[in-house]
This record gives C-alpha cells, structure tokens and sequence, in this order.
C-alpha cells in the first residue's frame, strides 16, 4: 500500500507529500491531484498557520483509510473514516443522495463541487481528490427534524469525509453533526459546502470530542443568498488537534452569518477556530462569539476574519471571543483581523483573556461555597452565554457536555 | 448571656502595612454591635479579616467563634460555620444565575451540618417571595449574581442572601451606603426580624441614620486601628451630632 500522507521533509520536494495510490477514478479528482502537487502544504512561514505547526501534529506517514463495515448509531448519514453510509430514512423534505464518482454528479450540482473552496486550500484540494465520496443533502421547504450526521474515526489512517448541501428557496434545515473519535493517530480533512437560498435558515452544530493522536481539519463553507440566514456552533473539547474554518459569505443583501464557538482544550490539545465572515452584499449581518476553557499545557487559537467588500454597504459585523487560562502554561492567541472596503459599515470586535475572577471566587466561598464547586458555577454560567445562543435541538446536550467536561477540567 | 464572637488583641493588615492596631472587642449571642468611624479607621479591614479574605495578613491575636479560633480557617468555613459577610461592594458574577448560586451556598452549608439538601420547590417559592420583598422583583433570581444591578439592588441582594442563609454571626460593611430612606428602612426591618437570642450582627457604618432604626446595643468608635470609645446607642447619637473631631480631639487629650 502506498503511503499517502507524509509531512514535508527539509529539501524533499513538497509534492513528495503526496503519493498518488492507483489512477484516479474520474477527471474532477484527477485534477485535483494534479493541483495538489504543485501547491506548496501549510507551513509556519505562512500567517494562516503561523500558529497552528499541524507538522508537529502529522508526524509520521498515514495510510488512505479503508472501508470498514461497523454499525452506525441512529444518524441519518454517518462517515465511517471518510466513507459515507446513508441510512435507510432521513427527515421529510430532504433528497440524500451519494456519488463516488465526481464525473456522475449531475451538471447543476457538480457545479456547485468544490465551487466555495478556494483551489489554493491544500487539505481542502486533497479532500477533493481522495474523498471517497460525496453526500448530497437537498432541503426544499422546511425540515423538521435535525438531519443527523456522525463521524466515526476508527482507523490510523487519512480520511477526507465530503458533504454538499443545498438549501432552496425559502426552506430550513438543521444539521447535528458529531466526531466521535477513538485514541490513536489519524486524520481527516472534513470538507462540508453549503448553499442557502433565498430567505432560507440552515442551522449547523458541530459537536467536536477529541481524543490524543487525532487531527482533524475542518472546512465548512457556506454561501448565503438573499434574506437567507446561517449559523455555525461548534462545541470542541478534549483532546488532539481540530483546525476549524468556517466561512460564510454574505452574496445575497438582507443575510445574515453567525458562528458561535466553546472550546475546552484539555492538556495537548490544539483547538483552532479560524473563522471567516465575509460581508458581499449590502445590508448583510454578521455574529461570532467564541468562548473556552483551557488548561496548562493546550494550545487555542482563535482568528476572527471578517471581509467587507466595496458594495457591501450598510453591513453590521460583530466579533467578539474570550477565554479563561485554567493554568499558567496555558497558550492562547487571538487575533482579530478587520479587512473593510465599504464605507458604512459597523464592525466590532473585543477578546478577552484572564484566569477565573479572584473576587468572584471569594464572593462565593464567603457565602460557604467550597473553591471547586464555586469554579464549577463560573465556569458553567461562563460558557453558558454561549449555549444561550444555541438551537434547542443541542442546548440541553451541550448543557449537559459542559457539566462532563467540567468534571475532567476540575479534576486536572 | 455567653460570648459569640471574641476578638483579643487582632491586629492586621495588607502589604506589610498594620491597620488593625490592636482590637479587643467580644459580641454577645443576642447583641447587636456597631462600629463607626471615619475614614481609612480600618472598620472594612475587621470586616474582611473576620471572612478570612486571604489578602489581609494577621501579626497578632485571635478571633474566637463559639470558643475556637477561626483565623486559620478558610472562607468557605467559616461561612459554614455561620458567619456572613454582606459586602460594602458586591461582586457581580455573570452568568451564574442567582437562584443556583443561593441554592449552592445553602446546600454546602447544610452539608457541611450534616444536613439534608433543602427542598427544591419550597426554597424556590420562599426565595422568590423574598427577592419580590427585598429586591422589589422577583425575576431577578434568574439572572447573573449582581449582573446588571443597581448599587442599591446589589446591596439589597445582600440582605436577601443574609435572610436565607440565616447566619449566626452577621457582619454587614456599610450596607447602608447608597441606598435611599425607603430601601434603609426596608433593610433595617429585616434585620430587626432575624435579631434573636442566638445571633448576633456588627453593622459598620457612617451614619447614624441606620442606627435609628436597628437601635444597636452597643456603639464603637474605631479610630486609627483601635476602639477608642465604646458606648450605647447614645454614642451614636452624639457623634451624629458633634462629629469625629470632638471625640478625637477628647481622645487624645
């Protein structure tokens, strides 16, 4: 078996990353291969990941994941280290369908292929050559339920799990998406692309649970059309390596983007949430609020973009992210990072670091409330703002996830 | 009558500087003391050193409660062993909604007794029934511990925490700074309906005008890091009166 992924080694040609395994299948995946070996990989010499050395975390070479029968849970659509399994019924007012050859998505979607993913993204482009597959998820009118998704990491191996979803006029869907991942190295390169018509809502939450040796980056692309509105809540927490890059873009006027992330970074862990508002129209809304828990020895990184075009007038954009350092060897950059070209335009931004209030935690231990249980309520009500935020579909979950994580956080 | 709380000989400070010079003063179960004096005296000083907050260093002396020593005791202990400090400034806690955080405070002092944990609902309705008295709302129970109140409110949330954790030993720092006559009043009849032959406050303050209404037992003039002066409710009264400067000026001659 030929080796897939291999970090760039000094003086080894960066296309030596990548061994192409046998012909690809089609020529949209054969293009993307050829692409791929004249694009130079990620690098600490480049700002996008100056803070994020995902080499010390792609140590050794991995293999192309292998199909693998197991028994999903009760998800709609699970991917099983990249291979997707639909289940036999999903919500009403959804059309799933799966394609393992590019060439044979029909005209009008495979347009929409790879159409929000810049071409210079290298994990992106390597999704797009050596996915196995991509789901096709169609909302028209609005869906009831939440269409479950779930990832399961099984294999030391590579795995590039591929979703498109589209949206139509004047429809909804919600998507719960979990990463269940087991202990051991492995990597994936998640590429979800979603198209939200006119005066539609697509909610996304992505519950994150990591485990030491995993990496996962995560690209989640949405383009927004008229009055149409999406939201992207991401719950990350534990262990290993997740590099998240939403991207939502504002096309239509009157549209509206909104991230909201929690992240409790346990020791190694390297949580990244490199998000991207960019505001194309006019009269567009943006909304990001990040916060998170990190203890001694993790790594969190938060970079906020926000783009507003030239035509884009009247846009309202706001950012704002905050973290509590559990520890002193906590490691945590935030960068803001405003790129405005439109004249009327309100665009804020605010981040704030800090161990947990001192005077609050008096407060609390002078009414007989003992230090443990006293941080445990901070904390709570702490990433609680952002579960105010939060769909009912995973409030009470996510609620009741902190409660868990908060156990591990005390204990360390 | 028996000694509730005994003070001999504290002194204390912050930052290697003394403020308490030397302070002797016992409380009675039953009494209700009052300490005033100007500024800078060191009355918040007491106040913090009797909570235990960890900032203050003691050089000397003890701090008895109920006959033993609490002053190597942490906070949390001594709240559970029924002391309460109603802050001069109280802190706002975002996003720990007040009915948990009170529900918290009184289950760990109930644990710590031995006791069962209170009956959700009836400490529910009893909780709110008094936020609706005290604060003037009851959805404030709801929201963040002092987030987004008013001066007044917070130190009405004061006296609301004092009436439910029912302490043995109420130490209230200038709980009648900023608040109105109304809110004064409202605050002092609360007080005057958990004096009891088993507890005990020491009100520290400026002003005689909540005196009026609590009519303490007894009255001291803290003065550079001493008691100058002890007295009755007269005390106050004449301080009220003449100012500081008098009793200084006699002080010193």
């Amino acid at each position: 078996m030929s080796v897939l992924v291999r970090p760039p080694k000094q003086k080894v040609a960066y296309k030596e990353w990548v061994d192409l395994l046998a012909e690809p299948s089609d020529s949209i995946k054969q293009r993307a291969q050829q692409v791929l070996q004249h694009l130079p990989p990620p690098h600490p010499k480049y700002e996008e990941w100056r803070q994020t050395p995902i080499w010390n975390y792609l140590k050794e070479p991995l293999q192309l994941a292998e199909p693998e029968s197991i028994k999903p849970g009760d998800e709609h659509i699970a991917f099983i280290n990249g291979y997707p399994e639909v289940g036999a019924q999903w919500p009403e007012n959804v059309d799933v369908s799966v394609y393992t050859r590019f060439d044979d998505i029909p005209e009008h979607l495979r347009e929409k292929l790879h159409g929000l993913v810049n071409d210079s993204e290298y994990f992106a482009m390597a999704n797009l050559a050596y996915s196995p597959a991509v789901v096709i998820v169609e909302a028209k009118g609005k869906v009831n339920e939440p269409l479950k998704i779930k990832h399961y990491l099984t294999q030391n191996a590579a795995s590039f799990p591929r979703l498109l979803v589209i949206v139509h006029d004047d429809s909804e869907l919600a998507i719960d998406e979990v990463w269940e991942t087991t202990e051991g190295y492995k990597f994936s390169v998640f590429v979800g692309e979603a198209y939200v018509g006119k005066n539609s809502i697509l909610w996304w939450s992505k519950e994150q649970h990591g485990s030491d040796g995993v990496v996962v980056v995560d690209y989640t692309e949405g383009a927004l059309y008229e009055g149409a509105r999406a939201s992207v809540f991401t719950y990350t927490s534990g262990a290993g390596f997740w590099r998240n890059m939403p991207h939502l873009r504002m096309r239509g006027p009157n549209s509206g983007g909104y991230m909201y992330g929690i992240t409790i970074a346990g020791e190694n862990a390297l949580f990244d949430n490199h998000t991207f508002m960019e505001h194309v129209s006019p009269d567009t809304e943006g909304d990001e609020y990040y916060k998170g828990l990190v203890d001694g020895g993790a790594r969190v990184v938060f970079n906020g973009r926000i783009y507003v075009h030239q035509q884009a007038q009247g846009t309202n954009s706001y950012q704002s992210d905050r973290y509590i350092e559990l520890k002193d060897n906590a490691y945590i950059f935030s960068r803001p990072q405003l790129e405005i070209f439109a004249d009327d335009v309100k665009c804020t931004h605010g981040a704030a670091i800090g161990f947990v209030d001192t005077n609050a935690l008096l407060y609390m231990k002078m009414r007989g409330i003992r230090e443990e249980k006293a941080k445990y309520l901070i904390y709570k009500g702490f990433l609680g703002e952002i579960i105010e935020k939060c769909p009912n579909f995973v409030k009470d979950r996510w609620q009741e996830q902190i409660e868990n994580d908060l156990q591990w956080v005390l204990n360390s | 009558m028996k000694p509730l709380v005994e003070i001999r000989n504290l002194r204390a400070g912050i930052d290697g500087k003394e403020i308490l010079k030397g302070i002797n003063l016992t409380i009675n179960s039953g009494e209700t003391h009052a300490i005033m004096g100007p500024n800078g005296s060191g009355k918040s000083t007491l106040a913090q050193v009797i909570a235990g907050h960890p900032a203050y260093e003691v050089y000397e002396g003890e701090v008895l409660f109920e006959g033993e020593n609490i002053l190597e005791l942490e906070p949390e202990e001594r709240a559970q062993k029924g002391i309460f400090l109603a802050f001069q400034a109280p802190v706002e806690i975002p996003g720990v909604p007040l009915l948990e955080f009170l529900k918290t405070a009184l289950n760990e002092l109930r644990e710590a007794r031995g006791q069962e944990p209170v009956d959700t609902m009836s400490f529910l309705s009893k909780t709110r029934e008094l936020a609706k008295e005290i604060i003037g709302k009851e959805e404030v129970i709801y929201r963040g511990v002092n987030e987004g109140f008013s001066g007044g409110e917070r130190k009405r949330n004061e006296i609301l925490q004092m009436r439910l954790l029912e302490p043995k030993f109420a130490v209230l720092d200038e709980i009648d700074s900023g608040l109105d006559i109304d809110a004064l009043k409202l605050v002092a009849k609360h007080i005057n309906e958990m004096r009891n032959p088993e507890r005990a406050f020491l009100l520290i303050t400026h002003y005689y005008r909540i005196l009026e209404h609590v009519k303490p037992e007894k009255v001291h003039i803290l003065y550079d890091g001493k008691i100058v002066r002890s007295g009755d409710y007269n005390l106050a009264l004449e301080v009220e009166e003449k100012g500081y400067d008098w009793l200084l000026e006699s002080v010193k001659a």
